[in-house]
């Protein structure tokens, strides 16, 4: 049997982001297999679907970015993966491309963000700049291990800021990855801190995942 | 203008946000211009619970195959969720529209449980609407229920305006159809009410005066305005030909039953005396296998759920498991799709159907005696041998399973300390025979599982007449079963008795529980069916509250000539057939099986069309 690598592109917006990876991957097994294309499945005991998602975005956040990879066991044309996808996935799950992974996923160093926050932009602004000006930014990452102190400040660039009435858009990259990945809402809970307040709303939109030279993850 | 920005607030705070926004793959979405009638299916429990009925996914997409009719889905929010709801003042809204229901049509509520009542009340609170029925003038909302627990529907009588009894196929159509020409025409709620009274299958409490006696029992329950005297469930005559969806909302989050549904049969054929399913779902009627089989088709293709179950309250009974069987099984390895198979029983449980299911899947194995000794057993018509349960046991360890569940109940009428014991022995002997089996699975041991409910008396059943066991006796009874059990081998669960005990004032109360359900409501009852939300404390409060006994309900014999909360409710099954059941019962002796030869329950008077199929 062939066993040919696809890696999926797909975005994850608007209401689809409150479902969990965990969800998600379950999601995404049932639309491959109401797609009707020739799944791979692994040869062992208990045979299951081949899927694995690089760095999946976490909930509550939107992206442009996700990727999956799966096994076909007969030559599909792309476009036509691309859209026997999209006939068979839930509203704000869409699949923008699928082409042979190129790229391992450890490769990934980087990820980029717009982040909007719906507040008192001018006031958060300053404290914006006031927290960029520490040294260091210490927070507490909750992983496997348990809770664990951090320095982000390094992981965090801020590319750019949009200052509107009631609204402040920030681009953000950050650290991503399997070694060391930062969630950008460690840096606006900090920033939440400064402000003394929660913002209204606040959308996170992943635009990119890049290797460490800038290069998308491919 | 939906809720969606004000939700966008609020659910990155609460625990599995998807719960509550929709937007699910075959959620049915509709211009409201489109359409004459909103309903809202409340499903008066968590997501996880209410996404994994059968009946709600049928009458959903039976609505919504409807252009007309926009059918949305609503369920209990948690208790993080309903906190920052009412906090910022989000009305409970329906998840394809994220619109408030209280702006609907019609609301409508499934009632699968006697503890969910609670729930319906704070999901009516929740929406922004009076709770009881007699505040809500306006024609819209109209508030209907329909579901089991609609067959004494009396402690909710104050807060609904109609109930659907029996099967909700014709019967939700033939309501909302009479809605819409109200809606058009103007009329006020009670000319809706009147009219729809006159609907066969649908109750509404507020056109019937009940009267009581000094002892606190009913005297007369007395129609007015032309209401029926009695009201008869609808049922689906030729179920071989009844809609079923071949598409489901496929959740995003796992919930409690994550696979595609086939409904088999309706109805159960053999009339266990404690059951309330056996009884108010009769008759007995199954669907033919090509049509199950392309159910099956159409669900797997539209949904990619990975696993089928044949469901039904008896699928070992269905007449053609057999060619059903081999028809699904023709696709379903092909298309890595598992096959389950709930409910079965002991007695019809082969080595071929054994064979069959663990070609499938080896998952432990589950069975239901219900009573520890043969006399008890006949005493509630579960005719089943011990040999037979036994020779199942070996039949299963022969092919390699190891661990047993046995689901019994505690304080079935009649029953005596020897009958506690006798479920120890009978677990015993199972751990016994597997020891004593020179071809048992090798390297393993056994594991049996005890798993003892209260007895619950029902409405509609021959047990409707019997006292339940007060909580002292129960918790005796769970002391002593405890005690008989000697093996390692064999690990015993218990139920607690206290929630029991209400579900038993609730499924034979009247409507003085009206006031009741509504004051544990205010004191902060609000998903009773959560162990972590539940406070019998509240209950009791409530109870005396009101001045009322819980035990003048739980407790307390009745007579054959009493007057039942629920006598002008009419299921097909006679009050006579019951009473001659329930004597049978005292007297330990058997009925037969529908299949065997028909008792005459009164079932069959639910024919009213001109072709009448036999319910055997």
């Amino acid at each position: 049997m062939q066993m040919i690598p696809v890696r999926i592109f797909f975005e994850k917006m608007g209401r689809a982001k409150y479902t969990s990876h965990l969800d998600t991957m379950r999601t995404m097994t049932r639309a491959f297999k109401r797609s009707g294309l020739p799944l791979w499945y692994t040869q062992g005991f208990n045979p299951h679907l081949y899927c694995t998602f690089a760095l999946p975005i976490a909930l509550g956040c939107e992206s442009l970015c996700e990727t999956v990879d799966l096994r076909l066991t007969e030559e599909v044309p792309f476009e036509e993966v691309v859209f026997r996808l999209n006939n068979s996935l839930p509203p704000g799950l869409r699949a923008t491309g699928a082409a042979p992974p190129e790229l391992d996923a450890v490769e990934i160093a980087l990820a980029n963000y717009a982040v909007t926050l719906r507040c008192d932009a001018q006031h958060w602004s300053g404290k914006l700049d006031e927290l960029l000006d520490r040294p260091v930014i210490e927070v507490t990452k909750r992983t496997k291990k348990g809770d664990r102190l951090i320095d982000i400040r390094p992981h965090v660039e801020l590319l750019e800021r949009e200052i509107l009435p009631g609204e402040l858009r920030l681009k953000l990259r950050c650290a991503a990855g399997n070694a060391l990945n930062i969630n950008p809402t460690l840096f606006l809970q900090k920033l939440g801190e400064l402000a003394g307040a929660e913002p209204e709303g606040t959308r996170i939109l992943r635009t990119s995942i890049t290797t460490k030279d800038g290069g998308d993850f491919l | 203008m939906n809720l969606y920005q004000q939700l966008e607030g609020i659910l990155e705070k609460v625990q599995k946000p998807a719960r509550y926004v929709g937007g699910e793959l075959h959620s049915a979405v509709k211009d409201p211009v489109d359409v004459a009638v909103r309903f809202a299916f409340c499903f008066p429990d968590l997501y996880e619970i209410g996404m994994s009925h059968l009946g709600m996914k049928i009458l959903y997409s039976l609505k919504n195959a409807r252009e007309d009719i926009w059918c949305e889905r609503v369920f209990a929010p948690a208790a993080d969720m309903e906190n920052l709801m009412r906090e910022r003042d989000i009305p409970l809204y329906g998840l394809e529209s994220l619109e408030p229901i209280r702006d609907f049509d019609m609301i409508g509520f499934t009632l699968q449980y006697e503890m969910c009542y609670t729930a319906v009340l704070n999901m009516l609170d929740l929406a922004g609407l009076p709770l009881r029925s007699e505040h809500r003038t306006a024609l819209a909302p109209i508030v209907m229920a329909g579901g089991p627990c609609a067959c004494n529907p009396e402690p909710l009588s104050a807060f609904v305006d109609l109930f659907v009894l029996g099967e909700g196929e014709e019967a939700n159509l033939e309501m909302i159809d009479l809605y819409g020409r109200a809606k058009a025409e103007g009329w006020s709620k009670a000319a809706y009410l009147r009219a729809a009274s006159q609907i066969p299958g649908i109750y509404v409490p507020s056109l019937y005066e009940v009267r009581y006696n000094a002892d606190g029992t009913v005297q007369a329950i007395e129609p007015l305005d032309g209401a029926p005297p009695k009201v008869t469930k609808r049922i689906i005559a030729d179920l071989d030909k009844v809609y079923y969806p071949d598409k489901f909302v496929v959740p995003f989050i796992g919930i409690v039953h994550d696979r595609a549904m086939v409904e088999v049969l309706r109805g159960c054929l053999r009339g266990c005396r404690f059951c309330q399913a056996g009884f108010i779902y009769r008759p007995f009627r199954e669907k033919e296998h090509a049509t199950l089989n392309k159910n099956a088709l159409d669900l797997a293709a539209s949904t990619g759920y990975e696993e089928i179950s044949l469901t039904s309250l008896s699928t070992s009974d269905y007449s053609q498991i057999q060619p059903l069987l081999t028809d699904l099984l023709g696709w379903t390895e092909g298309e890595r799709v598992n096959l389950s198979l709930p409910s079965l029983r002991v007695d019809s449980f082969s080595p071929a159907l054994l064979e069959q299911i663990a070609k499938v899947r080896k998952s432990g194995l589950t069975f239901a005696p219900e009573a520890g000794t043969q006399r008890l057993r006949d005493v509630i018509n579960k005719n089943i041998t011990e040999e037979e349960i036994l020779a199942t046991c070996r039949t299963a360890f022969l092919g390699g399973y190891t661990s047993v569940k046995l689901y019994f109940m505690l304080g079935l009428p009649t029953e005596t300390m020897e009958d506690v014991a006798g479920i120890a022995d009978l677990a015993q002997r199972i751990v016994d025979m597997f020891y004593q089996m020179p071809d048992r699975p090798k390297g393993k041991g056994v594991q049996v599982t005890i798993s003892a409910a209260c007895f619950v008396p029902k409405p509609f059943t021959p047990f409707q007449f019997e006292p339940q066991d007060t909580m002292a006796a129960f918790e005796e009874k769970q002391r002593h079963l405890r005690g008989c059990i000697r093996s390692k081998k064999i690990s015993y669960k218990y139920h607690d008795s206290i929630t029991s005990t209400l579900e038993a004032v609730l499924a034979r109360g009247d409507r003085r529980l009206c006031d009741v359900v509504e004051t544990a409501w205010e004191k902060g009852s609000h998903l009773d069916g959560w162990e972590e939300y539940f406070s019998p404390e509240r209950w009791k409060k409530a109870f005396a509250a009101h001045g009322i006994d819980p035990a003048f309900y739980a407790n307390r014999q009745r007579t054959y000539d009493e007057v039942m909360p629920w006598d002008h409710l009419d299921y097909g099954v006679t009050k006579s057939f019951l009473i001659g059941e329930n004597e049978k019962a005292h007297m330990a002796r058997t009925t037969r099986n529908c299949r065997e030869g028909c008792s005459a329950c009164g079932a069959a008077s639910l024919y009213t069309e001109e072709v009448l199929p036999p319910c055997r």
